[in-house]
Parts: structure tokens; sequence; C-alpha cells
């Protein structure tokens, strides 16, 4: 079977709008990390179990390890790289340096990527809610716990300072 | 022969930091230097690496699980567009030695089967190429002839096995990698003397680390001087890496390994030779950098790190006054394909070997096997977190079929709180500990008395709630004889195990602390930092840390049971000693003062009792760097204001022959779980209504850090007790390859709150009276769950030998019990 | 674990859809939300020359309320459909089951569609739709055919549509008013694989039985409505010693199913077990609520 040529898309990457001809079978993931070179997004099994490679896709928490560069196509691609940075770490970010939510900081960025998601829906979950959310994806140092309370964290520093970005 | 008791005239270490000092920095909270890094998603991932021109390789896994190699075709593979080279294990074999093995005498592994492949996932052959996607497609295109043989898949059956199963047939005629016995104290006699005998034969599956970053390597080559970079996220390449630069047949200054941030290792990255080779051969062949990334199926499959995989039989002995008085054991363990920590991990079992307890002789019969599987490596406890399984399951054993109370039989057969340092048959030493203390603190905590009335209340709803106990060590430190003190001639027999900072101050005051090993997510900066900060009094914000290859390197052996903030705590204090001599002089001279008046003081150096006399280490430092000519002349005060310190193990010795190994182990934590349970008898779940673990790990650097570890290393236990295991069908294929089906604890696994208690008994070894901490949690929750599913179902008389035990297990074992009931 | 190399369209209409569908045939795969349909093809288990990308066609994406029926879009997704009022209103056995589909994150992305086309045996919509007598609209190029949903689910991941087929619509009828029904489903882990899962839908008239349905997916074989555990509940008044007759029918009746996660005798446990427990809710919801 030969291959057709590349397929053009255009797709928006944390407000930057960008093209790039892609081969059909390009993953989201390796489209993020190695085509525009963001590699905050990681991978962890790729085929949708752990949700490592979560970022949002117009919005939706999204395994980019289940999806095809060219199914973004049109859309908007929100990637831990957006939250924040060194010196300007977002609510949640914060939350999570203040309560230990990582350690070997593998899942971290599907982690924030989901849960920026739940608090744009749901400012003030409560904890049965957030771990319901939480069973998504997979971490394999903290035990979850920790992560648990740095989302309640978030909630506490948002309502003081504004909801999440 | 190592008599157990406490011993008389104790060690005298080199402890210099006593653990009752005031400290301002150690034992507080602080959140961790290496957080923001991650939180922004800008890790130093291995796959995170990009170089100019660089390639991507795949590995052809085998398919059958013993096959000899016939044929290999790449004709049609080579000529996909896009393919750079195909090597097959004939061609490495040219090119490249043995991987590195601590077993002797050693089992031949090679980066690619060369003549026969020994389980399913091994790789047979390395393919180069523009993309990762290519060469996939490429591996699809090698014809590999295979001759198909026989399969050894089931340990017993391994242990008879013989002819075209034997996987290794130029070490011998049969699959047995090591048999020995060992009798440590009067074993025989004890048994004989005893009153009540008691026995199991327990199982523990096969499971492992299987972090969420898989093992991977970035390897370029240089043709103009012929020297390897290999980027690679494995551990103790400032140790042992000269032995990859041996199986690259260069020599070891040839190749610089380079660090990268690990996205979890739990011990499976401990030592990547695999990886780290087949990267090298990549690029030297191809001419272009390459990156190696195991995928989930050849982490899953050709990890070399699967955990320990044991069948126990088990006996203890008992006096009348229900003291233990002996252990023997038998235990098969496959090892898969290989054996390249040799019987490593049961010398390490042999660290810890009678628990908290004071059992004064254990016999040990030891079967290692060869079958058709990926070998064992590190997996979190490297060994001991079984044997705390086989100890805790005869307890309970005990406690049943005596009747007696599991916490007063516990508390009556502990080593008590005075008798330390005791050494246990072994002739290993455990320092320090209150046993007693922490099953006390884990009742208190629980409200033990509470849950035995809430669980009589439940038994009589026809509900199954179960309270868990179990109270086990955890082993920090250990010594490098562990690799080869079980071997039959000991190899190559090295003695050192130790940890190195590099340390500078630069001329504005600002420290740089330079690591030997590599982070895993156990804050080796933020310890670190803390304790550095600690010595000289600085703002751990003006430290940084660095991670050093292995041609900046000094000896650093690295995260790994469960030692390594010790060692950090260790050699960054002992740079630190060095650096502050170095400050008291200078400040001596610009002070006009004695260096014995001076002291460190929120970030300078000043005069005691005279607070207006005082330099900042930052005037200091620029005097150091800047103004030799105006300080006294003295040969021995060089310009510059930095100190590397190579930290040997804080206490250990050598094997003193058969029956005693020594002190090799020595820095000796512990646990008490208390989980409960609630189970559905009908359909096998277990839910958790409360959790307690209580941890001693001697003082604590960073109570965060730990508490994180506890949770953690809990959770992965409750993975190992309920829901992980590699299931190998009998013809050695594995049945679960993806994570779809080898199941990993979430959330909903685990207890909406571990409650942690800290009871501390610091090390009168380690600097600041530091244990270690990272193993612990996976090291005792898996007994601990066990004996609340078991108490739990005592009304029905079900008893669990077995992990893991998912809910079609439990429910075959309660169905089971419920038919004998009703016969 | 990357894809194999393929061709793709992403065809703007319906009509253009199944034009795609006529021209490529079994030699295409329709791509709906792709958290199937990708991880297979990272593994290699299937290697389509085509994929034909639908999951644009917000003419496919809806769920109406009719007289006597509720008609979904096939290309709507699970968390559309979680959320939806009309379904909770309509048939509240769907709300209940679509807690357990997959997660969060797949529940964004996957459609009723491409699950039922998919029929995975751990899947748990072939079930809703087969107990709730769902009916199917198949499309091609040329025609329109109707499905029920017995019919529809042949062998696991095998359905009765024909390679030039697409699934547009699933239409179910509304259930009588205070029927009973409950879904239950045991998984090692929430929100991954179901060991086995049941499904009740019941109403009762003057304390008896009427228009049983159960079933269960095991996760190895098709979709299974009891038909011997049905039997022996309908028309009769309702006991405990009825719900256990019902319970053992269940149990017995099942093909055994082995794999990697839960023996055959650990399913027929599970099978009676679940029985016993979901007659037990929806008799409760049905306004019956069983002694004991």
């Amino acid at each position: 079977m030969t291959a057709m040529d590349d397929i053009e898309i255009n797709v928006t990457v944390n407000g930057r709008t960008i093209k790039r001809r892609v081969e059909p079978r390009l993953l989201l993931t390796d489209f993020i990390r190695h085509e525009i070179g963001l590699t905050g997004t990681h991978v962890g099994c790729e085929n949708g179990v752990c949700g490592a490679c979560t970022v949002l896709l117009d919005g939706l928490a999204t395994r980019a390890c289940c999806t095809l560069a060219v199914q973004a196509d049109g859309r908007r691609i929100e990637t831990v790289e957006s939250l924040g940075r060194l010196n300007n770490l977002s609510p949640l970010q914060r939350a999570f340096w203040e309560m230990h939510g990582l350690q070997c900081g593998y899942c971290t960025p599907g982690m924030l990527m989901l849960m920026t998601e739940l608090l744009r829906e749901n400012p003030t979950p409560d904890r049965d809610t957030i771990r319901a959310r939480l069973n998504d994806n997979i971490c394999r140092c903290t035990g979850y716990e920790d992560i648990v309370n740095s989302v309640e964290r978030a909630v506490e520093l948002m309502r003081a300072e504004g909801p999440v970005r | 022969m190592a008599e157990a008791g406490k011993i008389l005239s104790p060690p005298a270490g080199r402890q210099r930091e006593r653990p009752d000092q005031r400290l301002n920095v150690i034992g507080t909270r602080m959140l961790r230097k290496e957080d923001p890094r991650f939180l922004i998603g800008r890790g130093h991932f291995i796959d995170d690496i990009e170089l100019p021109n660089m390639a991507d390789a795949a590995a052809l896994r085998s398919p059958h699980a013993h096959a000899r190699i016939k044929s290999i075709d790449a004709n049609a593979a080579r000529a996909l567009p896009g393919v750079v080279c195909v090597i097959t294990g004939e061609e490495a074999a040219q090119e490249t030695g043995p991987l590195p093995c601590f077993a002797n005498p050693t089992v031949e592994q090679r980066c690619l089967a060369l003549g026969k492949v020994r389980h399913v996932g091994e790789p047979v052959a390395l393919i180069v190429a523009d993309s990762r996607y290519i060469a996939e497609d490429a591996a699809a295109l090698i014809r590999v002839e295979y001759q198909p043989l026989p399969a050894v898949s089931d340990m017993m059956e391994a242990i008879n096995s013989r002819g075209d199963t034997v996987l290794h047939p130029e070490r011998g005629p049969d699959n047995i990698a090591e048999h020995r016995n060992y009798t440590f104290g009067p074993v025989e006699q004890e048994f004989a003397a005893a009153a009540h005998v008691v026995k199991r034969r327990l199982r523990w599956s096969r499971s492992g680390g299987q972090p969420l970053e898989t093992a991977g390597a970035v390897a370029s080559y240089d043709e103009g001087s012929g020297k390897f970079t290999i980027h690679v996220n494995g551990s103790m390449y400032n140790y042992i890496g000269f032995t990859i630069a041996a199986a690259l047949k260069v020599p070891s200054h040839q190749v610089n390994i380079v660090p990268a941030d690990a996205g979890g290792s739990f011990g499976s990255k401990l030592f990547l030779h695999k990886v780290s080779v087949l990267a090298a051969l990549g690029a030297r062949t191809s001419g272009r950098p390459v990156k190696y990334i195991e995928d989930r199926i050849d982490n899953i499959t050709a990890s070399d790190n699967h955990g320990s995989d044991r069948t126990y039989d088990v006996e203890l002995a008992l006096d009348a006054s229900h003291r233990m008085t002996a252990l023997r054991y038998r235990v098969v363990d496959d090892y898969g394909a290989y054996f390249q920590y040799g019987l490593g991990t049961h010398g390490n079992g042999f660290s810890q070997t009678v628990g908290p307890y004071r059992i004064r002789a254990v016999g040990a019969e030891i079967y290692a096997v060869f079958t058709n599987k990926c070998q064992q490596g590190a997996c979190r406890g490297f060994g001991s977190e079984v044997t705390n399984f086989m100890i805790e399951r005869i307890v309970d054993a005990a406690v049943e079929e005596l009747n007696l109370d599991p916490i007063a039989f516990r508390h009556d057969n502990f080593i008590q709180p005075d008798e330390f340092p005791y050494q246990i048959p072994t002739g290993n030493l455990y320092d320090s500990g209150n046993y007693p203390g922490a099953l006390e603190m884990a009742q208190q905590m629980l409200g033990y008395q509470d849950w035995r009335d809430k669980q009589q209340a439940a038994r009589t709803q026809g509900r199954y709630v179960g309270i868990g106990i179990a109270s086990c060590q955890e082993k920090g430190v250990f010594s490098a004889t562990e690799f080869w003190m079980l071997n039959r001639s000991p190899g190559f027999a090295l003695t050192s195990s130790p940890e190195s900072a590099s340390i500078k101050i630069d001329p504005t005051g600002k420290a740089v602390i330079s690591l030997h090993a590599p982070c895993w997510g156990n804050s080796p900066e933020t310890v670190a930092a803390m304790v550095l900060a600690e010595q000289l009094t600085l703002d751990p914000a003006d430290i940084s840390i660095t991670y050093s290859d292995t041609d900046h390197g000094l000896p650093g052996t690295g995260p790994g049971g469960s030692r390594y903030t010790v060692m950090i705590a260790g050699a960054v204090t002992g740079a630190a000693a060095i650096i502050k001599e170095k400050l008291t002089r200078v400040a001596g001279h610009m002070l006009e003062a004695d260096p014995r008046d001076l002291e460190f003081r929120q970030g300078k150096v000043g005069v005691k009792g005279a607070p207006g006399l005082e330099v900042s280490i930052a005037e200091i430092a620029m005097q150091a760097h800047f103004f030799r000519l105006s300080l006294p002349d003295d040969p021995t005060l060089t310009s510059g204001l930095d100190a590397n310190y190579t930290y040997d193990h804080p206490l250990a010795t050598l094997p003193k022959g058969e029956g005693d190994f020594g002190i090799f182990y020595p820095i000796m934590g512990h646990m008490c779980h208390m989980p409960v349970v609630e189970v559905d008898a009908e359909t096998g779940e277990v839910s958790f209504l409360d959790y307690v673990a209580v941890h001693d790990c001697g003082t604590m650097i960073n109570p965060m850090t730990v508490d994180g570890h506890v949770r953690g290393g809990t959770a992965q236990g409750i993975g190992t007790a309920l829901l992980e295991e590699f299931r190998y069908d009998n013809n050695g294929q594995l049945l679960n390859t993806s994570f779809t089906d080898y199941l990993l604890p979430r959330v909903g696994n685990v207890p909406p709150q571990v409650r942690i208690g800290h009871l501390v008994t610091p090390s009168p070894y380690t600097e600041y009276g530091v244990k270690g901490a990272g193993e612990g949690g996976r090291m005792v929750a898996p007994p601990a769950v066990v004996s609340a599913i078991e108490d739990a179902l005592r009304p029905l008389g079900v008893r669990i030998d077995t992990v893991p035990v998912p809910p079609s297990r439990l429910r075959a074992l309660i169905r089971e019990a419920q038919a004998r009931r009703s016969r | 674990m990357k894809p194999p190399v393929f061709d793709y369209e992403r065809p703007p209409t319906l009509r253009a859809a199944l034009d795609a569908l006529s021209r490529h045939g079994s030699k295409a795969k329709v791509l709906a939300g792709g958290h199937s349909l990708v991880p297979m093809l990272n593994l290699r288990q299937i290697t389509p020359a085509r994929l034909i990308d639908v999951s644009r066609l917000t003419e496919l994406q809806y769920i109406v309320e009719e007289y006597g029926q509720m008609r979904i879009g096939a290309l709507t997704t699970h968390n559309t459909l979680l959320r939806s009022p009309i379904v909770a209103a309509n048939c509240p056995i769907m709300t209940e089951a679509y807690a357990h589909v997959a997660n969060h994150s797949i529940r964004n992305h996957g459609t009723i569609g491409g699950n039922l086309c998919h029929n995975d045996p751990a899947f748990e919509m072939p079930l809703i739709v087969v107990l709730t007598g769902a009916t199917m609209i198949a499309r091609s190029a040329r025609s329109t055919r109707t499905i029920a949903a017995d019919r529809f689910f042949k062998s696991p991941y095998v359905t009765d549509l024909s390679a030039d087929e697409m699934l547009t619509e699933i239409r179910i009828p509304r259930l009588a008013p205070g029927h009973g029904y409950a879904f239950l489903e045991i998984s090692q882990r929430y929100g991954d694989r179901p060991l086995i899962a049941a499904g009740c839908l019941l109403t009762l008239r003057y304390g008896s039985c009427r228009d049983v349905r159960i079933g269960v997916r095991n996760a190895v074989h098709n979709v299974f409505r009891l038909g011997s555990a049905e039997g022996a509940l309908e028309g009769k008044s309702l006991s405990a010693a009825v719900v256990d007759a019902a319970a053992e029918a269940a149990a017995a009746e099942l093909t055994p199913a082995d794999d990697l996660h839960a023996d055959d005798a650990y399913r027929r446990d599970l099978a009676a077990t679940l029985t016993r427990r979901v007659l037990r809710i929806a008799c409760a919801r049905a306004g019956h609520p069983l002694d004991g």
C-alpha cells in the first residue's frame, strides 16, 4: 500500500496558530512533543490507560496518545506549557508544589491538564468529586493522596485569587 | 557463626552530626527544589533529548519463549525508505560483549539475543530509522527463522527440567541457577525442642516496579575521538559505568554516560545496561546519534527488572511460652531467563530475615531457577519485601493456630528498645529501633479497640470487616558485599558502596552541589540543599543542584536500597565540613579573629557573643576567590571555595565465613501498618475503611517527602497485594503485555486517607541519625493488607497464602471455605 | 507502539462519508472518537488501508425525545449522553451504566456509535441497547436498514453492519413509567474493563413481574440476555426465593468464560450475585422492595 501525501493541518497550540504537514498516522503526542517541541506532555503507555499524555482539545481532557494529529486540525490544543512559567506559576501549579503533589514529575502534566478541565467546569469540587475525576490518570509515585490535597489547595487559592487559567 | 542478641561492644561508627541537636532546616517540610521544572513541563526526561541528525531505534521482539535463531533476513527491512541500518544478534556480538552480570559464575546475556531467544519479548534485532514509526514498519519486514524449543514456565518443573528446556546449557545440565543451603544459629536443635511448629506454603507472584516512564537511552559516537556519549535514565553510571564500556569493547574513558531525570524507577532503572549498549551500538553502526526508548510492551516483556517470584515452604518453631525461637524455609525463586544480580535479592532478605523479632536461628534452602521469562532485577524492596511477607504470614499463622492475640504475640516477641545495636543470626546488625512503640502508636492512631468493637457489630450484620497488622523492617544502606556474598565463589568481590558530593561556592556566595547519581523522584536536590543549608546556614534558594556525568563524576552508587538520603547526608556533610573550615579560616583573617571563636549564623560567619562582628558568606567567598594576596601567605590556603567528598558506607564489615555475613545492611527502619478493610464476600472485592501507617525512618530530613514515600510505597504494596501480576502461560507467553492488563492501582484502589505516624529512633551511625524511607511502604503493605482480609474472613476460615489476591481468587477461596463449612 | 501507514480522509457530510465507505468498504475503518481504534492501531492489531474520519459530522450528534421513543445520533459523545437530562428521564438505566463506561477523558471523545460498532465484550452500552429493545439505523450510500439491537451484535467485535454501512442512529423505545431498572458492574479498577456487568429492566403489575429483561456482559462473550432467568421471573410475584431461582438460572445459562482476569467459576458465581442484586434494586425502584 502506498501512503498518501502528508496532510496539512492548522492547529492552535497554547494560543499560537501553527500550520504543518503531517502523516495521517502521526499521533498527537508525537506532534506536540517532536513536531512542535513541547516536551511537557509525556508518554506512558500509548494505549490510553495511564493519562500521562492528557492535553485539552477544545477544552476537553484528551488522551493525546489515542488521537491522531490530523484529528486536531482546526482545533485548539492546550498543554501544560500554557499554565504558567517559573516566575508566574498558576494557582494549580503552586498548589501542587505546596502540597507535594508530585515526586518524579512524569504524570504531573497530565494531572494538571485533567484538573484544569475539572476546575473550569466546577471551581469548588469536593474531595469525592476530585477523586472520581482523578481516577482517570495513573500516578506510580505519590499514592494519590497528595494530588487530591493539591487540588483542594488549588480550590482555596483560586477562591482567593480568581479562577484557574 | 553469628550469635543473635544485643551487641555488647557496639562498633564505634563515624557519626559527626548528632541527631539530638537544634536544627533549623533539617526536619522542616521545605517545598521541593525539583518541582518547578516538572510543574511547567520542563523536566529533562530521556525522550526530551533531541540531537541533530538523531535517528530512532526499535527492537524486534521475539514471539517465542524459547527457540534457536536459525536465520535472520533483514533485506526487506533494510530496503525500506527511511531505515538507516538493521543490526542482528550475530552482528552485535562482533561489536559488543556480554552485558554485565553480578552472579558468579556469570550467566551470559547479550543486548540482542545470540543464537537463541530465551523469553518472549527478548530483543532479536535493532532497527535504526528516521523515526520510530519507520523502525516499527521495518521490524515487521524482518524474517526470522526460529526453531522452537520447549519452554519451561512453571518454577517447580524448572527444577527438574532437562535437555532442550535448559536455557543455559553451557552452565550445566539443568535450569537450576543456584541451589544453596544456609544455617544461621542452632536451627535443628530449636526445631527439635519446639513446643509448637507452624507451617505454611506461601506464594509471592511476579510483579514489577513499572514506573510510568520506560527505560531509554540516547547515544552518539564521535568518530573523531572514538568516544561515546550515552544519555540514559538509569543509575550506577558513576559506580560501575565502566562495565558499559567493557560491553562496548572500548576503554572506559571512551564512554561518557550522562544522566537524565527518571520518571520513576522503583528499582527498575538501577542499572540500564541493555538500553545503553543498544543505543550506543546503533550510534556507532549508523553514524548518527540514536535514541532507543522502550515502548510499554518492550518494558513489560523485557525490562530486565521483574520482581521476585517465589514459593516458600516455611516453618516456625515456638517454645512453650509462645516465643518464636527458629525459622526455617525452603524457597524456590523463578529468576526468568538471566541472573544479573545473582542471589542478591535473597542476600538482601538475610539482612532482616528475623523481622523485628528475637528469633535465634534461621535455616534457608534456596533454589534459584531459570525459566523462559524476563529476568528479575530490582523491585522496591529487592527481595526483602517478600521476606517480610513470609515472616508476617507465619506470625499470623501462629496467632491463628495457637489462638493468641496478634498484638500481644508480636509485642512479646519483639526485640526490645534496650537491646540495640542488635545482631541477628546472619551477622547483620540492627542499629536502633522501638518496635513496641511503633505497634502502640499504630494502635492508638487507629483506635484499635474501637475498630474491634465495630468489627463485632459488623459481623452481627453479616458484614466482613477486618483489621490487619504487620510489623516489618525496612533495611537501609546496602553494602556491596550483598552483590556477591551468596555467590559460590565471590567473583568480583567489591566492597565499596560510596556516595559523593561536589560542592562549590562561587564568588557571590551561591552554592552548586553536583550529585553523582540521578533523580528518580526521590527528592535528592531537596535533601542535598537542606543538608548544605543546615551546615552553612545558607538560604536553600541560594543553592542549585546539578548531576555529573561520568567524565566529571566521582564515585556514586546511587538511589536504591533505601540508601540515598543517608548517603547524601553523609557526602554533603563531609564536603560542607571542608568548606566550613576554609570559610572560618578566611573569615578569621577578615575579622582578625581566631577561627575557633567563630560561628555560622544566618548566612554569615561571626564572632561568638559579638553580634556586630561578622562577614557574610558572600563576602568571604569573594575574598577566597579573588584576593589570595590579601590573605596571609600559607601554602595550605589556596584560592577558591569548593570541596569534593566521598562518603563510604557508615557501618559495614566483611563477611566472616560460613553463616556470618558480617554487617551489610545495618541502618534499620521499621514500619507498623494497620489497614481496616471490608470484603464483599459475594464478589471478592476489597475496600478500605481506614489505614494507619507508622514508620520509623530515624531522623527525617524532610517529613513531607517521607510522607510522600510512605503513601506511594503503600499504594504500590496494595497493587502487589491485590492487582499486579505478570501472567505467563504454560508456553511462556506473557498474557498481559500492556497497561490494559497489567493493573497499576488507581486512586479508587487506595484508601481515601493513609494516616501516617512517625516514630523516630535515630541511627547512631549516620549523619543526623537519618535512616532509609524509600521502600518501606511497599515492604509492609502486602502482608498488612492480606492480614486484614484474612481477619475479615475469619468467620469463614479463609486463609490467604498468595499474592496478589484479586476478586476472582478471593471469591474462590471464600467459595471453598463455605463449601468446607457446609460439609 | 506506533500506527502502521494508512490513508485518511475527513468527509464533510454523512453523504460523503457513505460514498467513501462504498468506495473503500472493507479496506477502510470509520474513525469516530478514536479511543478504541487508535490504541488498536498503536498495537498494530489492525492495519486498515484508510481511515474515514466522521467525528465532525454534527448531523449525527443529537438526542431527541419523541413520542414513544428517544433517538440518539450515533456520533453523540458518551459524556453528552451521561449528562443529558433527556436520557436520564427516558432511559435511566443508560445514565446509570454510563457512570461505568471507560473514564471521563475517554468519554469526552468516545461516541455511542463507535462503542456499539466495536462491540468489545467488556463494553456496557451493547448490553443497555439490547435490554432496552433498541433499534439501530444503519445507512449505506444506497439504503437504510433498521436492525433490532438483539440482532445487531453478532459476536465479540462483530456486528451486523456490512463494510459499506455506518450506524447513524439508535432508537430507544420509551419504557413504561415507574419501571424498575438497575445496572451493576464489577471491575478490578473502577473505570476500567469490567469483569462482569449486569443490567435489569422490569415492570410490576399487581405485584407480578412483567417484561423482565436481564442481561450480562462478561468481557468474553457477546451480549447475553438471560432467557431462563427472565423465564423464572416473568409473571411471578416477587419473593427472595423467586429471585434466587432467577439467579441460579442466570449462572447456569452462561457459556464458559475464562480470561486472564477471572475464570469461569467466578463469572458464573458473579452472574448469580449480580442478578440477585440488580433484581433487588430494580424491584425497589419499581415500587416493590423485596423483604429481607
